[in-house]
């Protein structure tokens, strides 16, 4: 993690820069991850705490190397500046959507990074959080409003707004925001073509309140631009 | 280990970290940084 911040900091010269991240799988297992301004990984690696320290999970032995901790890098790379994550029933419930935004991830991940723009800012993540209604194993449903419930609604459901995003947040001197979208059973019964217009409608919000959220913390960050490049890409997204 | 990438091994605050790469010789310290680091991306790859 040390060298790859330091030579985040100094420039990685010709070499493809890479980033040392550590986060928490699923299964409560310490992960790291080596990756490059992509999030193409170079490496992944699992590790399980034994007493004070760390050890592989596949490592050659159980001897304490001397790791007691694990930690990301504080001096990211630039990275897309628009970043979301599907809610574990998609691939399931909505093949064609799920193909579609996987189809326009690397095209934000490609053409996007968020130093285009200025210092200071990190990413505006959106977590896609689809109606489970038609799921196999956890039948339930997202409605906006109250006012929206059917009378002879049987299933369990949740009232979620549409859009919220949190609070603007700082990491390591870089900004943040987080949001959620909650996609209702309505959404999922409109054809690609209308999904994909209304999710570009909902990065467009999106994007527009992370703005005015920004252009009060960071005044010298583009944000017009910030907001109008992603347009051009999800202009072409729908039209395909 | 050469005392420079000890320095930065050692350097727990990333203020302190950049006030020392601020003053080091940058184009004599990446090659002395990939050469330690390549090794460890193929093993421990997140050391700190």
């Amino acid at each position: 993690m040390r060298l790859c911040e330091a030579l985040a900091l100094i420039g990685w010269g010709e070499r493809t820069a890479l980033e040392a991240n550590r986060s928490k799988a699923i299964n409560g297992a310490w992960k790291t991850r080596i990756q490059n301004r992509y999030f193409e990984p170079h490496s992944e690696r699992y590790w399980r705490s034994k007493a004070h320290h760390f050890i592989l999970e596949d490592g050659p032995d159980d001897h304490d190397y001397g790791e007691t901790t694990l930690a990301s890098q504080r001096y990211p790379l630039s990275k897309a500046p628009i970043r979301w994550i599907l809610s574990g029933s998609s691939e399931r419930s909505d093949p064609q959507l799920f193909e579609a935004l996987q189809d326009l991830r690397p095209q934000i991940i490609e053409r996007l990074s968020s130093e285009d723009y200025g210092d200071g800012f990190s990413f505006l993540g959106l977590q896609f959080n689809f109606s489970r209604h038609d799921d196999l194993y956890v039948k339930e449903e997202y409605y906006n409003s109250e006012s929206d419930v059917p009378a002879d609604q049987t299933l369990k459901y949740w009232i979620k707004p549409r859009l919220k995003l949190g609070r603007l947040t700082q990491k390591n001197g870089y900004w943040h925001v987080r949001g959620d979208r909650n996609f209702t059973r309505a959404f999922a019964e409109k054809t690609l073509p209308e999904q994909k217009t209304i999710l570009a409608e909902d990065f467009e919000n999106a994007l527009t309140i992370a703005k005015g959220k920004l252009k009060k913390k960071l005044p010298d960050y583009d944000v017009e631009r910030l907001n109008a490049d992603p347009q051009n890409i999800l202009k072409t997204w729908r039209a395909n | 280990m050469d005392s420079i990438i000890q320095t930065i091994w050692d350097t727990e605050s990333l203020t302190d970290l950049k006030a020392t790469l601020d003053v080091a010789n940058t184009d004599a310290l990446r090659p002395k940084l990939l050469e330690t680091l390549d090794p460890l991306l193929d093993y421990r790859n997140m050391r700190d």
